[in-house]
């Protein structure tokens, strides 16, 4: 797919070069903070597998330039941006300048607030952004818990803190895998990368605080939601619109982190492998009462209330190795105004429009070389030659 | 009582494969199947057995502790459970209750999820307990030990109760492997490559030591992939070219390498002084960036392999007695053959280069889609199977593992007219073997190979331009594919007619070839004669001779002339007959202005009672139908054809197969292949003189199609594609023989072999030599048949295809663009056939009420309309695509989401409501029995619903539609449709009564119609939850407000199904947590004494995990006492609800 076309079939990859976000993904978290209002208070933040840094770009402009993207401001430029796609001739370029003349005054008077910290740790190496400090290091080592806590306050003393202070309002991950197709094994690699982004969490989390991260909406998810639902009083997923209908893409967006009594995080015992968060002294098992509800449009919302799992299944289903484990499911959330762009519309854009480039260029796949090798060798390796 | 859910049949991915002796296991999802092949040609299935209630079995590992007593190991995910296997010799010979004997043990979970598994080589050790040891994703050294319970010869009843032992051998480390692979040096030494993320390779292992205590260290890392690592092996003991032992390790990676690395200087069996501590074997992780990380130590790889063209999954050695091999498999769906050089003999130490090679030898494309998951070899390795994404099993012989026989000492199998000429002059004293033929270096030729025919499978007649008429003679060979050796070459006759244009054409079954010479001269000969007779003289270049044969013995030779507006039918009274010189001639009246004058194929239809018919096929597509006088021996009589035009576009009609109907002798099939690459069948009525379409498909291969032929029962195909002349049967849908020719060409004949096992010979002239190449049987066999390589994202089964209501179609379409037509019978799917047409990946599918139309949507506003009849015996599903909707907007680029068509109510027509991704809704009328494409349709309505994509459509009743999107809410558009018909202009509709069913997209949407005629409208969404509502009969408003039950599933709800169970209504539905749940759904009457606040009631009325992953759509296939419901995604499987 070409630029131009790739314009029209994906809006939020237009809006993020236009807008000068890294990546699209960039609208995922804003339009997740739009519904959870997730940067309220906070001004201590880790965004783990953070490259190429859409996310951290979020939190530099929000919380250090303090730029609003609520949601006012956001149905304002939406609509006027319907508008204008909807082919509206009324609104021209002229009144696009308009609005980045606003939108630059909005910026002269930016409300930063105090003492923020942002650290953003990724493997992979990421350009700078402003307020933001970035880590190259290894989410699931333990050696990277003393960094983390000196990049929050490069004053303390590292020494006089052996434990993990328990600061962090806000934990942030939008790691992903390279998927292989073999469907179960990318469900287990990125519930791995959920547990090494959570293992970390719980080592720095404040009591009350948040956890955001991108997870697969496959089999056995419900296992790992009653893995949250233990350490977090609310845990809910959330699909923004950004985020396409036909991605199994979701993110798991965990409120008021209270640690059971007793309970102690260490990186050098994960939990997610062997261990799992019920194997503590009496956890709470997650369950979810039944209820009926009548929205304010008059449609009934029906909540049938956790499934019984001893009616269903014989005594030998919890010494069944493949059946044990708890199972719950989170309320959805899909999150992003209904004016926003659709991601899986196509928009019709105008015929002399200029495709932009995108801010920073996509990184080199690792197959790169594997397409050069083939061209020098005139097409398919030059296998016809090998048959004879 | 709760119905029950059960599993009937599953196609899902091959993901695993073992083989021991003559036994196959593959593992499709939870099962395994059992196949025995007592010969590498032959694979007959036995049984299968579930291992795991849900999960996907992704390796067996195998130990023999005797020929006849072998243990299997299965694991999956984090789970593993052995079988027990015993009397394995007497399998060959045996009845499916063979496996009545296997044991299996219970599951044992691990603590982590397994990449690799191996057995010790201990055997039992004085014990009863085999050991095993496996790897995790995080890279630690787990051991499984399994007490036997079965003794070899005596049939051991009782099940094992007992769990296998599990233990850790090391902890795990924090980085994440995507491969491992363990190999055992000694029972108390173990070895492990493991392959991370981030492109290194762990090369370390584990010991026990003599005290009990056991130690691991890591021994090297190499570094060097572009991406991570999917597949490593280690090698066993290498015979190397300095005939020292060693071993090999083998990667591949995202970077589309392969890599050889050396292990044989790396210690590891001494107590090095680096005992590295854990954190070692951790070590850091992330992509070694040379900028960043410049003390990275690097160990470069010995060889390097590029070919695949997409990531590379796994690799395996293979030792033979011509060296080292490997094969590999990978995302591009083939598996190559790579042959390991060790050339540092050759060039002796040259300046420290790696002194191994890595040459791609041979490549398998046999099949659909991606990923080729799993791969086996037996007998002997000489034989390899592959299991693929695609839930295929094949398997195809490795020729070229096999060391040079006695057909080298033929040289290159090439001729010139000069080794033919000297070869004849040699007539009698054919070459020794082994000698090469001399061939001088000057080859400046004044006669070249003009063309070639086939008298037999061994025989075949040669002419040059000049002329001369030889007679070849192949070596016979019993088995096998390579380049034929000719044993004998004569010289039959040499045409005086001057150099030019002479051709040659046979009729195999009677030994008879016919030579035309550059004047007119037609020419006869007969096998096992050296004489060629005269027989008939044409005025003018003869351009071509087809024969055949009449149902009264004789033959039928048609030569065209060039230039001239007739072609001569001449009848000739068979060779062994008495009056062998009467040859009596129709003239064929040629229509030039409509099918020009060059004739590309002939076919004699043979109908007793109407007289006999030729077809002939034209260079420009047209196929034209010649009634032939009754009196064949009356001469000068012309006749005119019946024309099909343009049967195939403007390219030419290369072969002509009549298939008499078995009823009715003057009517038949007539299938034709062309250059277009397509096959077509038409039906011919030839008392009534009318033909109609009934099948036209493109074929995989092509586009120069050449030749068609029946073989036991197979529609066999052959032609040129690419530089490869390729045979292809088009009843299975797989390649038979793939040759590599350099291109297609002029002068060339194939000769099919008549066995059961088919193949054939080939000689084609290719820079002026002549080649040959001769194959038994196919390139490859298909052990278990497959389906789509890319996921299913939509399916739809018919009821009945036109009158016949004993057949059901299955229609899928898959990211792959494929649709495919599958039956479902005993028990299992199988695919009748492959339209290829759409150009994106298939968004919805709906057949007609009675199954006689198939229509199917893409992106690129693709909407085709398919007709579908059932053909005749080996012919099959006939199906063309008979419209094609014309996309509306500039450029085309819209996806059609969803549609819906529905009968007219006058009855004339179908009436088709399409949804667009830009929130569009068209609404045509299309009328089949109009006779231009354009005039069948018509616009009726268009409308916009807002900006967000539209995804779902149907029609609830002939005044309105219902459409959904990914903004959650559902709305109406009332239809106005005009009564008379030539209203010109299109209405736009708009919508209203939008009614908030989900939080965002509609990703299922099914419909039903309830006993009071009100419309129970069903959506499952990408929120989890599923939606009811409620419309009046005329379909013009809701009847309630939408009852949304939320957290049905854990994830979006992406198919569902309605069953309606006597008086109860039941809903299925599905989802990417592959679950498949039952639920209930009661709708209550007014008044209704049990009724709530809610005009329905809902509740759980039973479940079943599915294996299929990305569950795009379900369909029901059947309701009798049970409901049999189909559920797509990747992979098939079909589940049975009892009620």
């Amino acid at each position: 797919m070409g630029k131009s076309s790739k314009d029209k079939r994906d809006a939020y990859y237009r809006l993020a070069k236009e807008e000068g976000w890294r990546a699209r993904s960039a609208y995922k978290l804003l339009q997740l903070d739009e519904e959870f209002h997730l940067f309220n208070n906070v001004t201590r933040v880790v965004d783990l597998c953070a490259a190429p840094g859409s996310w951290s770009q979020v939190l530099s402009r929000v919380l250090i330039k303090g730029e609003k993207f609520g949601r006012a401001g956001w149905e304002e430029k939406q609509a006027d941006v319907r508008r204008y796609v909807l082919g509206d001739k009324n609104s021209n370029a002229t009144s696009t300048e308009k609005k980045t003349d606003e939108k630059a005054q909005e910026t002269t008077q930016p409300k930063s607030r105090d003492d923020v910290r942002i650290v953003a740790i990724d493997l992979q190496p990421m350009s700078p952004l402003e307020g933001v400090t970035c880590l190259r290091a290894d989410i699931t080592h333990p050696s990277t818990i003393p960094l983390l806590l000196k990049a929050l306050d490069p004053a303390s003393d590292p020494s006089s803190t052996p434990t993990p202070t328990n600061s962090v309002d806000l934990v942030i991950s939008d790691g992903a895998p390279d998927v292989t197709g073999l469907h179960d094994l990318d469900i287990y690699i990125q519930s791995q990368l959920l547990f090494a982004a959570l293992n970390l969490a719980l080592c720095v989390l404040k009591p009350g605080g948040k956890f955001v991260a991108k997870i697969f909406r496959g089999k056995d998810v419900d296992l790992l939601l009653a893995q949250l639902k233990i350490v977090f009083k609310r845990v809910r997923v959330a699909k923004p619109r950004s985020s396409r209908a036909s991605s199994i893409e979701a993110f798991v967006v965990c409120e008021d982190f209270c640690p059971p009594a007793g309970f102690t995080a260490s990186l050098e015992k994960p939990v997610g492998v062997s261990t799992m968060l019920n194997d503590i002294q009496s956890p709470i098992i997650p369950r979810t009462q039944p209820g009926r509800k009548v929205r304010d449009d008059g449609g009934v919302e029906i909540e049938l209330g956790s499934e019984d799992e001893d009616e269903e299944d014989d005594e030998n289903s919890q010494s069944d190795p493949e059946k044990r484990g708890i199972r719950w499911i989170a309320p959805f959330l899909a999150c992003g105004d209904l004016s926003a762009y659709d991601s899986d519309a196509t928009y019709h854009l105008p015929k002399d429009r200029v495709s932009l480039d995108p801010v920073q260029p996509p990184t080199a796949p690792p197959y790169k070389r594997a397409l050069e090798m083939r061209k020098l060798a005139g097409g398919a390796y030059g296998k016809t030659k090998l048959q004879e | 009582m709760s119905p029950t859910v059960h599993h009937e049949c599953i196609r899902v991915p091959v993901t695993a494969l073992a083989a021991i002796g003559p036994l196959l296991l593959a593992a499709e999802g939870p099962l395994v199947r059992f196949y025995v092949s007592p010969e590498a040609r032959q694979f007959n299935y036995l049984a299968s057995r579930r291992i795991f209630a849900t999960h996907a079995i992704h390796g067996v590992a195998v130990y023999e502790l005797n020929p006849d007593h072998v243990v299997f190991a299965f694991w999956g995910g984090p789970f593993v459970r052995f079988l027990e296997l015993i009397d394995l010799g007497s399998c060959i010979n045996v009845s499916p209750s063979y496996l009545d004997r296997v044991q299996l043990s219970p599951v044992t979970k691990a603590s982590d999820w397994i990449l690799d598994l191996q057995f010790s080589p201990s055997g039992t050790a004085g014990e009863d307990l085999v050991t095993c040891a496996a790897v995790t994703a995080h890279n630690a050294l787990v051991r499984f030990r399994y007490r036997l319970v079965a003794e070899s010869g005596h049939r051991c009843s009782k099940q094992s109760q007992e769990s296998p032992l599990f233990s850790e051998l090391t902890s795990s480390s924090r980085s994440i492997l995507y491969s491992a692979h363990i190999s055992w040096f000694s029972p108390d030494h173990v070895v492990v490559a493991a392959g991370t993320a981030f492109g290194e390779i762990i090369y370390w292992s584990w010991r026990r030591a003599t005290q009990g205590n056991s130690s691991s260290s890591v021994h090297r890392v190499f570094s060097g992939h572009e991406g991570s690592i999917f597949g490593v092996r280690i090698s066993g003991e290498l015979r190397r070219a300095n005939k020292n032992l060693g071993r090999y390790l083998a990667s591949c990676s995202d970077d589309r390498t392969i890599r050889i690395w050396d292990l044989s200087d790396i210690a590891t069996h001494a107590e090095s002084t680096e005992r590295h501590s854990e954190d070692q074997r951790i070590r850091h992780t992330g992509f070694s960036n040379d900028l960043v990380d410049a003390e990275t130590s690097r160990t470069p790889c010995k060889a390097m392999g590029w070919g695949h063209l997409s990531r590379v999954w796994a690799a395996h050695f293979l030792e033979s007695p011509i060296g080292i091999s490997l094969l590999s498999s990978g995302e591009d769906a083939t598996t190559r053959l790579w042959r390991l050089t060790d050339t540092s003999e050759v060039k002796l130490s040259s300046s420290g280069s790696a002194p191994l090679t890595l040459d791609l030898k041979s490549t398998a494309a046999y099949h659909s889609g991606k990923n080729i998951w799993s791969t086996v070899v037996m007998h002997d390795k000489s034989q390899v199977v592959c299991g693929a994404a695609d839930s295929k099993i094949t398997t195809y012989t490795l020729a070229d593992l096999e060391p040079r026989t006695e057909q080298q000492g033929y040289g290159p199998m090439e001729y010139t007219l000069r080794d033919i000429i000297s070869l004849s002059q040699l007539a009698s004293t054919p070459p020794a073997v082994g000698q090469p033929i001399q061939r001088p270096k000057n080859s400046k030729a004044d006669d070249f190979y003009r063309s070639y025919a086939f008298l037999d499978s061994n025989t075949f007649l040669l002419t040059t331009n000049s002329g001369k008429v030889f007679i070849e003679t192949l070596a016979a060979s019993a088995n096998g594919s390579g380049p034929g050796s000719i044993v004998g070459s004569e010289l039959v006759h040499e045409i005086d007619e001057g150099s030019g244009n002479s051709v040659c054409a046979t009729e195999i079954c009677l030994g008879v070839g016919f030579v035309a010479g550059a004047r007119g001269g037609i020419y006869m000969y007969q096998r096992g004669t050296l004489e060629l007779r005269k027989i008939h003289t044409v005025r003018g270049k003869v351009g071509s001779l087809f024969t055949s044969r009449s149902h009264s013995g004789k033959i039928i030779l048609l030569i065209t002339v060039m230039g001239q507006k007739a072609a001569q039918l001449l009848y000739i009274a068979s060779p062994g007959s008495t009056n062998s010189n009467d040859a009596s001639v129709v003239h064929l009246a040629i229509l030039e202005s409509e099918t020009g004058t060059t004739i590309t194929s002939m076919e004699h239809l043979s109908a007793s009672s109407s007289g006999d018919s030729i077809v002939l096929g034209f260079r420009g597509g047209t196929v034209a139908v010649y009634a032939l006088p009754q009196d064949s021996t009356k001469e000068d009589a012309e006749v005119k054809p019946d024309l099909i035009e343009r049967a195939h576009g403007k390219e030419a009609v290369t072969s002509l197969l009549w298939h008499p109907s078995d009823s009715t002798p003057a009517e038949g099939h007539l299938v034709s292949v062309g250059r277009d690459g397509c096959c077509a069948i038409h039906h011919i009525d030839l008392v009534a003189r009318r033909m109609t379409l009934h099948h036209y498909l493109p074929l995989p291969v092509g586009p120069n199609i050449e030749g068609i032929y029946e073989h036991h029962g197979h529609l066999i195909m052959y032609g040129f594609s690419s530089t490869k002349f390729i045979v292809y049967d088009i009843t299975v849908e797989e390649e038979i023989m793939s040759v590599e020719t350099g291109g297609s060409h002029r002068s060339w004949s194939f000769h099919p072999y008549t066995m059961q096992e088919g193949g054939g010979t080939l000689v084609w002239t290719r820079a002026s030599t002549m080649h040959v190449h001769t194959q038994h049987g196919p390139n490859h066999r298909v052990i278990r048949s497959g389906g789509h390589g890319r996921e299913i994202k939509s399916v739809a089964v018919s009821n009945g295809v036109g009158d016949d209501k004993s057949r059901q179609l299955i229609a899928t379409g898959a990211e792959d663009t494929d649709i495919k037509i599958f039956e479902y019978m005993d028990g299992d799917l199988e695919c009748q056939r492959t339209l290829r047409k759409h150009k994106t990946g298939i968004q919805h599918l709906q057949w007609s009420d009675n199954g006689d139309y198939l229509f199917s949507s893409g992106g690129c506003e693709e909407f085709y309309i398919w007709r579908v009849r059932v053909l005749p015996s080996f012919i099959g599903t006939g199906i063309r695509c008979e419209a094609v909707c014309k996309p509306e907007s500039e450029h085309s680029d819209l996806r059609i989401m969803s549609f819906n068509v529905r009968k007219c109510d006058d009855g004339k027509g179908l009436r088709i409501a399409l949804v667009y991704s830009n929130s569009n809704i068209r609404i045509y009328t299309y009328i089949p029995s109009s006779l231009s494409e354009p005039q069948r349709w018509r616009t009726l309505a268009q409308g916009t619903y807002f900006t967000s994509c539209l995804t779902q459509c149907v029609f609830l009743s002939s005044q309105t539609i219902l459409t959904a999107g990914t903004d959650g809410h559902a709305v109406l558009w009332p239809l106005h449709i005009p009564t008379s018909t030539d209203s010109a202009s299109a209405e736009t509709v708009k919508w209203h009564h939008p009614a908030r069913i989900h939080q965002s997209t509609s990703k299922t949407l099914e419909t039903c119609t309830l006993p009071n005629n009100s419309t129970l409208i069903v959506s499952g969404g990408d929120d989890g939850s599923l939606s009811f509502l409620l419309t009046s009969p005329d379909g013009n408003v809701h009847m309630c407000s939408p009852i949304t039950v939320v957290r049905t599933h854990a994830s979006a709800v992406t198919a569902c199904a309605i069953v309606l169970n006597g008086e109860k209504v039941y809903v299925l539905t599905s989802g990417n947590d592959q679950w498949i749940r039952v639920w209930e759904v009661v709708v209550y009457g007014q008044g209704d004494k049990d009724a709530g606040a809610d005009p329905l009631a809902v509740k759980r009325a039973g479940k079943v995990k599915s294996n299929v992953a990305d569950v795009s759509s379900m369909a029901v296939l059947g309701t009798t006492e049970a409901t049999t419901v189909l559920l797509c995604g990747v992979g098939m499987e079909v589940v049975r609800v009892e009620w």
